[in-house]
């Protein structure tokens, strides 16, 4: 018997004993729990880190204080995952990670915040994650990209034109979808059933004019909608392509657009589309 | 008339200019993990086993390398092969592993503490994964990827970084120590 005869016979036996041990569904439960076991303890690290670090400049801030002035106060947990930070205009650049969105900018209690995977090169904007260098239009890229996250208020009848103005959509998804489907100047789809992180909801594709002129619109700006908490959604510039996820989150309606400029590569559309798909909820506390 | 075709009516009646279109899924874009898991758990524990001093050992190698993946899956899952990644992972932790018990045991010996052999007697295979587990680093990673992944020289010299004439000298000098050791005959098989 040769070697190689001998060593495929012990992997067969190799194999046939790990096939019958192996349980998948048990070891995938195992390996998301130590993740997030893990997940855990190396917050409460970096917690007590940022606790060490908070209470030594307390202590010498206060030292080269006045005695009588009040003590600040330390800087508060990390939560797990981390907020999405950048909520001004332009935004921070943000590591790859798993990222708490504020819908619209602002808390909303009661209410599962969203959770995404960001990969590498995005700025962080509080509710929205994107590409861009900045807080202009003018800033814009050909492949700038982003995803953001809205609690839509009002349609505009058109983005663009002098006379635009915001009208209430009607309260459900489909209103909604079928308002954004069908505004004017967007080229909008027909709304198709979705389902994303178990929550069911419809998905449009909007698109802006690749010839339009956004100086000539009204304000300089090409608007969809507005939000309780945003001046409103404008798009970034001509050949802007929308796709919309409108879902029913626990009876509350949530738009995600995950935009992309006219010279996005697939890829770059791609890592859009996965950080949607990554999407799941964190309960309010 | 399914959904769509009756959405697509729906939205010519409405005006709707582009259509129907069909919502991107996670599929589309990449696999997820949880499917990379289940498809390569199986052959990845297998390779582990082969590596490690005992089955439970290995299965927690394993799961070390998948959680590794796992924690970087948006990096990891746009690789060419992922699966190339988490194996190399996983041999560099098992072969890690020997080393940290030859030297616990060199220790163990040198304080007269000898470890008690388990009164179950090895089955005929461990015999050879015990040889192959004595081999020098590399030896023992390419044997194992070359037999229980099935892998091709010029796979594991990807896998390992190595080049493919340094996989072919592990490879053969591997099978000569283990035919010695194991008593059987060589054989040139690259």
């Amino acid at each position: 018997m040769s070697i190689d005869d001998v060593i495929r016979d012990a992997v067969e036996a190799l194999a046939t004993n790990a096939a019958r041990d192996v349980d998948r569904d048990k070891m995938f439960r195992s390996l998301q729990q130590t993740r997030a076991r893990r997940r855990v303890a190396s917050n409460l690290g970096a917690t007590c880190v940022l606790v060490l670090l908070a209470f030594g400049v307390w202590t010498v801030t206060t030292d080269a204080r006045d005695p009588q002035t009040t003590a600040v106060a330390p800087a508060g947990l990390i939560p797990s995952p981390t907020a999405l930070p950048g909520a001004g205009a332009a935004g921070v650049a943000i590591p790859a990670g798993s990222y708490a969105v504020l819908v619209d900018g602002s808390p909303s209690p009661g209410q599962p915040r969203p959770v995404i995977r960001v990969p590498a090169g995005y700025r962080g904007h509080g509710f929205a994650v994107n590409t861009v260098a900045g807080d202009k239009v003018t800033a814009v890229r050909p492949d700038d990209r982003g995803l953001s996250f809205w609690a839509v208020q009002g349609v505009f009848t058109n983005p663009c034109t002098a006379g635009k103005h915001a009208v209430d959509p009607g309260p459900s998804v489909s209103d909604l979808a079928r308002a954004l489907a069908t505004q004017p100047l967007r080229s909008g789809t027909a709304p198709v059933p979705v389902t994303v992180a178990g929550y069911q909801g419809l998905y449009v594709e909007t698109s802006v004019p690749a010839h339009i002129d956004f100086t000539k619109c009204k304000d300089g700006y090409f608007d969809s909608w507005t939000s309780p908490n945003q001046d409103g959604h404008y798009q970034q510039g001509p050949g802007e392509q929308d796709r919309l996820w409108i879902l029913n989150v626990n009876g509350s309606r949530l738009v995600i657009d995950g935009w992309h400029m006219p010279g996005a590569s697939q890829q770059q559309i791609n890592q859009i589309t996965q950080m949607v798909y990554s999407l799941t909820f964190q309960s309010s506390s | 008339m399914t959904g769509v075709e009756r959405t697509a009516v729906a939205a010519a009646a409405a005006g709707l200019s582009r259509g129907v279109v069909v919502p991107p899924t996670a599929i589309s874009t990449g696999e997820s993990f949880e499917s990379f898991y289940r498809r390569q758990l199986p052959s990845l524990v297998t390779l582990a086993r082969a590596l490690s001093r005992t089955p439970s050992l290995g299965d927690d190698l394993a799961q070390e390398a998948m959680l590794a993946a796992f924690r970087r899956w948006d990096e990891i899952g746009s690789y060419d092969n992922p699966a190339a990644w988490v194996r190399r992972v996983c041999t560099n932790m098992a072969v890690s592993h020997i080393r940290r018990l030859a030297v616990e045991s060199r220790a163990l010996r040198r304080l007269g503490v000898m470890r008690t052999s388990t009164s179950i007697p090895p089955a005929p295979s461990e015999f050879v994964w015990a040889a192959v587990r004595r081999l020098p680093k590399r030896q023992a990673q390419s044997i194992a990827l070359y037999y229980v992944c099935d892998l091709s020289i010029a796979e594991i010299a990807a896998t390992l970084g190595c080049s493919e004439g340094s996989i072919k000298v592990h490879l053969s000098r591997a099978r000569t120590t283990l035919a010695r050791t194991l008593g059987t005959d060589t054989e040139d098989l690259t």
